[in-house]
């Protein structure tokens, strides 16, 4: 893997300074391999729920891998989605790590059988990471549903049981669980595996619960502090590197990849800069193109604007700029904030004047996408009532509003309201 | 590392972004829950 072509290095830059100028191929690439998923998440980046008839075939997700393969990308992070419930899926894991594209997948365990882990254990070109978002049935049901967390912990189980050691436990942190990190660190050493905390962001259903969900200012100095006292052997998916402006960086890539060693696939085969970032100004074109995802990669015109160096705008004169580098970019797009200033979750508060003024002044960003499932309610007001979970006591207990109202999500059609079945087309 | 380096040989520029992988430890798993 190589840089693309970048001006000459300034004497004292750092390496990971050209990684703005992109490299020939991503280091990070997510691929959904669908929109189904037997969940309805309430902070889904993906707005998952119901499969997209467009879904790329066996052949078509064979021929990616190739490419893939092509261009020495050294394995694909697969999510969704729930991507087990496609009937290829197993398929296309033999797949890609017979041709040397290693795949970490992330899964809520719905198909992870004694068998299943079996067969996984064996592969040494294989990750896997289950996701709960609670170390607790009530803090990870009323966001992931009724049940989920009991199905993540018998997937752990199953593969603690087959002797798959080190697979990841995936936790996004909220408000509701950042005081639960020692306990989710306590459930990854019980089985064996590894914690991987994950920034919430307002992308997908996301942007729907995250005025809720999203830490607390104290929280997120509580979460660096975690990070830095424990973070040796935490991972992080480099996610929280805005947090950096605290002081000490954090380990890993302290900048937004996007489009420049981050990109995502989406499930119909469209490539994104970022996995958070599903909407049409993001997206850079299809594996389906002339030219297939390498084509995309190394030729779109988004991504050629995007293999610039941040200018910084209102953030640069800040003296953390060069930590933060302006946080996440899908951050400030759902959240409506403008792209060249501060983070929403700035941890020097100055996204929260910006976001004081947001609902008066700025637009907030949809998704482009809804693959939601249509259990939804809709109201006359327009707004959408969100149920976080359905167990009222959980709700309560949290001190969560059982019912948001948020404004314009109605505007979002299914893409296909025949698909009321998530698992529709697939075997079980 | 000398950045300097980096500007090299266009041999040089693929042992060099090797290593560049390495130095800034990328967890490499992001966007996806």
């Amino acid at each position: 893997m190589t840089l693309l072509e970048s001006p000459k290095a300034a004497p004292g830059a750092r390496l990971v300074d050209l990684f703005e100028y992109g490299l020939d191929a991503p280091i990070c690439l997510t691929w959904e391999l669908t929109y189904a998923c037997n969940l309805s998440c309430v902070h889904c980046l993906s707005s998952s729920g119901r499969r997209d008839p467009r879904e790329l075939s066996t052949e078509e997700c064979k021929a990616v891998i190739d490419e893939l393969e092509r261009m020495q990308v050294f394995y694909v992070n697969i999510g969704g989605g729930e991507p087990t419930v496609r009937s290829d899926f197993w398929e296309l894991v033999d797949y890609a790590t017979e041709h040397r594209v290693g795949v970490k997948f992330s899964t809520n365990g719905v198909k992870i059988t004694r068998e299943i882990a079996e067969r996984l254990a064996r592969n040494d070109y294989l990750d896997i990471q289950i996701s709960i978002d609670g170390a607790t049935p009530e803090v990870n049901d009323a966001v992931r549903g009724p049940g989920s967390f009991a199905t993540a912990i018998r997937a752990m189980e199953h593969l603690q049981a087959a002797g798959f050691q080190n697979f990841k436990l995936s936790v996004v942190c909220t408000r509701q669980n950042i005081p639960q990190l020692d306990e989710f660190k306590a459930i990854a050493d019980r089985y064996g595996a590894q914690l991987r905390l994950t920034r919430l962001r307002p992308s997908g259903r996301g942007a729907d619960v995250w005025d809720e969900l999203h830490p607390l200012p104290e929280q997120q100095r509580e979460l660096y502090d975690w990070l830095v006292a424990n973070g040796e052997g935490v991972l992080t998916g480099d996610s929280f590197f805005h947090l950096s402006a605290f002081g000490q960086a954090l380990p890993g890539l302290n900048l937004c990849g996007a489009g420049r060693v981050v990109c995502l696939i989406d499930p119909v085969g469209d490539v994104y800069a970022c996995p958070f970032a599903i909407h049409e100004e993001f997206l850079a074109g299809s594996v389906r193109d002339e030219g297939g995802f390498q084509g995309v990669w190394q030729r779109s015109e988004l991504f050629q604007r995007l293999r610039v160096p941040q200018a910084g705008g209102a953030c640069a004169s800040c003296r953390f700029f060069d930590s933060c580098k302006g946080g996440c970019m899908a951050a400030k797009f759902f959240t409506g904030l403008p792209l060249d200033g501060p983070d929403p979750e700035c941890v020097q508060g100055y996204g929260e004047a910006l976001l004081a003024q947001r609902d008066a002044d700025l637009e907030r960003k949809r998704p482009s996408q809804d693959h939601s499932h249509r259990t939804t309610r809709y109201s006359k007001s327009g707004k959408v009532p969100i149920s976080i979970g359905r167990r009222p006591d959980a709700v309560a207990a949290l001190d969560i509003k059982p019912n948001l109202g948020v404004a314009s999500a109605a505007a979002r059609r299914p893409v296909n309201d025949r698909m009321d079945d998530p698992l529709a087309d697939f075997a079980s | 590392m000398d950045p300097e380096t980096t500007t090299g040989s266009a041999e040089d520029g693929i042992v060099e972004t090797d290593t560049l992988v390495e130095e800034v430890s990328i967890d490499g798993m992001c966007g996806v829950y």
